[in-house]
């Protein structure tokens, strides 16, 4: 059987590669970030290696005293990162935005850290030297107060 | 804070906008072709997206990294007749790591010594470039064999059965489109890229190259 030239190989291997796993196309933004993510790429700091990546290549601009391309304009406004000051009032706004988007996502993950199981308290306050009824009764009360918070969540889970 | 609700509106118009227009985002684009580059290193049985390529010293951060720059600089165009962006993009990116697996075997070739030349046909099983070990290196042909390709994957989906009647579909009959596989394993299209998506996470999640380690380990 004849050889394959390398271009021959190398075609051959991307449409089987096509054919098993799908083209880029296939990949939609949603399962890219579950596979990163899943593979422990953090990808704030993905984005702003990128941002500091063209940035460089926007500075040859700068330097040359010339127009940078439009495309090039626009990836840099995108990907500005959170922590550079903002240059305008909408720039202000979308990082705040972004910000705030950040906290109430870890804050939605509160949830799935609550284990299904019932949830019992190590109550150790019982059994310490010192504490009063009265003391008792007032940590029996945070203690029923902070398990039906957690119990709310989990359900809302 | 009138001036706050303008402005928001003006910002989200502007968001809708640019989304309107088809301007390209570069976030999406950069996760996208991050997770194709990942899956692209794994199926050439370089590694996963922290590895690099040797002697060239590129990660699929910086492959990807550097497709997206030469389209911001407009040296890679796209018009919508060949395809959709991220296909052109993804394509230039998968030729670019062939090529510096290419450019990384022709520079082992040519600088390697006369002794660094007796030790390999003595035999010694790791090739050394300018200090650098290169433990994964291997010709560009042999990454690109069918057979071992064949193998590999085979390997790697032995245990998921209707994932194996994919891989059989694909490399036995030689169906690439979602409704000739579905033809042939008698399910629908729309199943054949659920599983589609199944076999990309299996490839990340465990990797070619790591299952066929663990296998040869064990």
């Amino acid at each position: 059987m004849r050889k394959r030239t390398l271009e021959e190989a190398r075609n051959r291997i991307n449409r089987l590669s096509e054919g098993l796993f799908g083209s880029p196309e296939d990949i939609t933004t949603e399962e890219a970030e579950t596979l990163l993510t899943e593979a422990g790429v953090d990808l704030e700091r993905l984005h702003d290696r990128l941002y500091e990546r063209l940035h460089k290549e926007a500075e040859r601009f700068w330097t040359e005293r010339k127009e940078i391309p439009a495309l090039l304009k626009d990836a840099l406004s995108e990907l500005r990162p959170l922590s550079v000051n903002p240059r305008s009032d909408a720039e202000l706004i979308r990082q705040a935005r972004s910000n705030v988007d950040r906290i109430v996502e870890k804050a939605k993950m509160i949830g799935s850290l609550i284990p299904s199981a019932p949830l019992h308290f190590a109550e150790s306050y019982r059994n310490k030297k010192g504490v009063t009824q009265q003391d008792r009764e007032k940590l029996d009360k945070v203690r029923s107060a902070l398990k039906s918070k957690l119990e709310s969540i989990r359900e809302k889970k | 804070m009138a001036n706050y609700w303008a402005l928001e509106r003006i910002s989200e118009r502007g968001s809708n906008l640019s989304a309107q227009l088809g301007k390209p985002e570069f976030k999406k684009l950069q996760l996208r072709l991050m997770a194709y580059c990942t899956r692209v290193f794994l199926e050439l049985g370089i590694g996963g997206g922290d590895s690099i390529i040797s002697g060239v010293a590129l990660s699929p951060e910086d492959f990807v990294g550097n497709v997206l720059a030469d389209y911001a600089l407009g040296k890679i165009k796209h018009h919508s007749s060949k395809g959709s962006l991220v296909t052109i993009l993804g394509t230039a990116l998968r030729n670019d790591v062939i090529d510096a697996l290419r450019r990384k075997s022709h520079e082992r070739e040519g600088s390697w010594s006369a002794s660094e030349e007796e030790n390999h046909s003595d035999g010694a099983s790791s090739k050394t470039r300018t200090g650098i070990h290169d433990g994964t290196a291997s010709d560009v042909l042999a990454v690109l064999d069918e057979d071992s390709y064949r193998e590999r994957v085979r390997k790697a989906l032995a245990g998921e059965p209707d994932l194996v009647e994919v891989v059989d579909a694909v490399l036995e009959f030689n169906a690439m489109k979602p409704e000739e596989i579905a033809e042939i394993i008698d399910i629908t299209a729309a199943e054949v890229q659920n599983r589609k998506k199944r076999l990309r996470r299996r490839l990340v999640t465990y990797g070619l190259v790591h299952v066929d380690e663990k296998k040869a380990g064990s």
